[in-house]
């Protein structure tokens, strides 16, 4: 179970609303390398995780996951409010407008609804701890992306925050695999026969 | 503006970090004894300044301290609302 806490995990403080930029951030909201699906996958797959460490970090990741969904909504939330019909349509945020108006729907920049396909939980740990570090990594380089289109200061701080979070995730996933793979038979050396479903 | 209001929910921030930092760190470090020290201070101090804000200002989990009269938690502005015409000051940031 969770307790929330009344406070998000990184001040989003946000001055000058900004449609344009609020379509680039939903890719991180319900996008294939969005909070969303990074909390969906870590908190599915510690259900089958071989060790109580490595269950540990899948757990308390996709938690910390859940944080920064949230940051990415107020991030979204402030850039979009209080906008006049012609700031809607000049910024392009038209499209996404006209179905939910400035409320927050899982999808990506393009309007795709978020989707459990851009994730995997296949019961295995190293498939599942592999596809984790790549899943840090392409939400690293989501931000990277966001940094280069995105110019406000009030912005640009809670993404770079968000950012650095995917490179220690992703530092912490390593140390996992590495504790998987120190339960392997010691002939297994790439990891080829696991049998941690045994 | 009540500055003190925000400067402390920023000191629980910060202290909340380091404390999620240190739990992931540990998670695959368990018997890093330099951590769980570090870690305990963090506990020690986050509490501390969590009874501070909530004897003051409210609450900040809905199970935390004792409530008054009144149930603060269902009241006060929440942590996304930030620049919407209500008091800015009282965002927790």
């Amino acid at each position: 179970m969770w307790i929330y806490e009344k406070k998000l995990q990184y001040p989003v403080k946000i001055k000058n609303p900004n449609p344009a930029m609020a379509k680039v951030i939903m890719a991180q909201l319900g996008g294939p390398h969005g909070e969303l699906g990074a909390a969906t996958r870590y908190l599915s797959q510690r259900i089958s995780a071989p060790d109580s460490r490595i269950k540990a970090t899948l757990n308390d990741v996709g938690t910390e996951e859940l944080a920064h969904l949230e940051m990415v909504s107020a991030i979204i939330c402030q850039l979009t409010r209080k906008m006049t019909p012609e700031e809607i349509k000049k910024s392009g945020f038209d499209a996404y407008f006209v179905n939910h108006t400035a409320g927050i729907y899982p999808a990506d920049a393009n309007g795709t609804p978020f989707s459990a396909k851009t994730i995997a939980s296949t019961g295995d740990a190293l498939a599942d701890l592999f596809e984790d570090l790549a899943a840090e990594q392409k939400a690293r380089l989501s931000y990277d992306n966001i940094l280069r289109l995105v110019d406000d200061p009030d912005v640009r701080d809670p993404i770079k925050f968000l950012r650095e979070r995917e490179i220690v995730h992703f530092q912490r996933f390593g140390e996992a695999l590495e504790i998987a793979k120190s339960k392997l038979d010691c002939k297994n050396y790439y990891a080829y026969n696991p049998s941690f479903d045994k | 503006m009540n500055g003190a209001k925000e400067k402390l929910m920023r000191e629980i921030q910060i202290l909340g970090f380091a404390i999620v930092e240190t739990n992931l760190f540990l998670n695959t470090h368990p018997d890093c004894e330099k951590a769980v020290a570090f870690l305990n201070d963090l506990i020690e101090k986050k509490n501390e300044k969590t009874a501070e804000y909530e004897a003051k200002y409210g609450h900040v989990t809905a199970a935390g301290g004792r409530y008054r009269q009144s149930f603060d938690w269902a009241k006060s502005l929440w942590p996304w609302e930030y620049g919407f015409g209500t008091d800015e000051a009282e965002v927790n940031g």
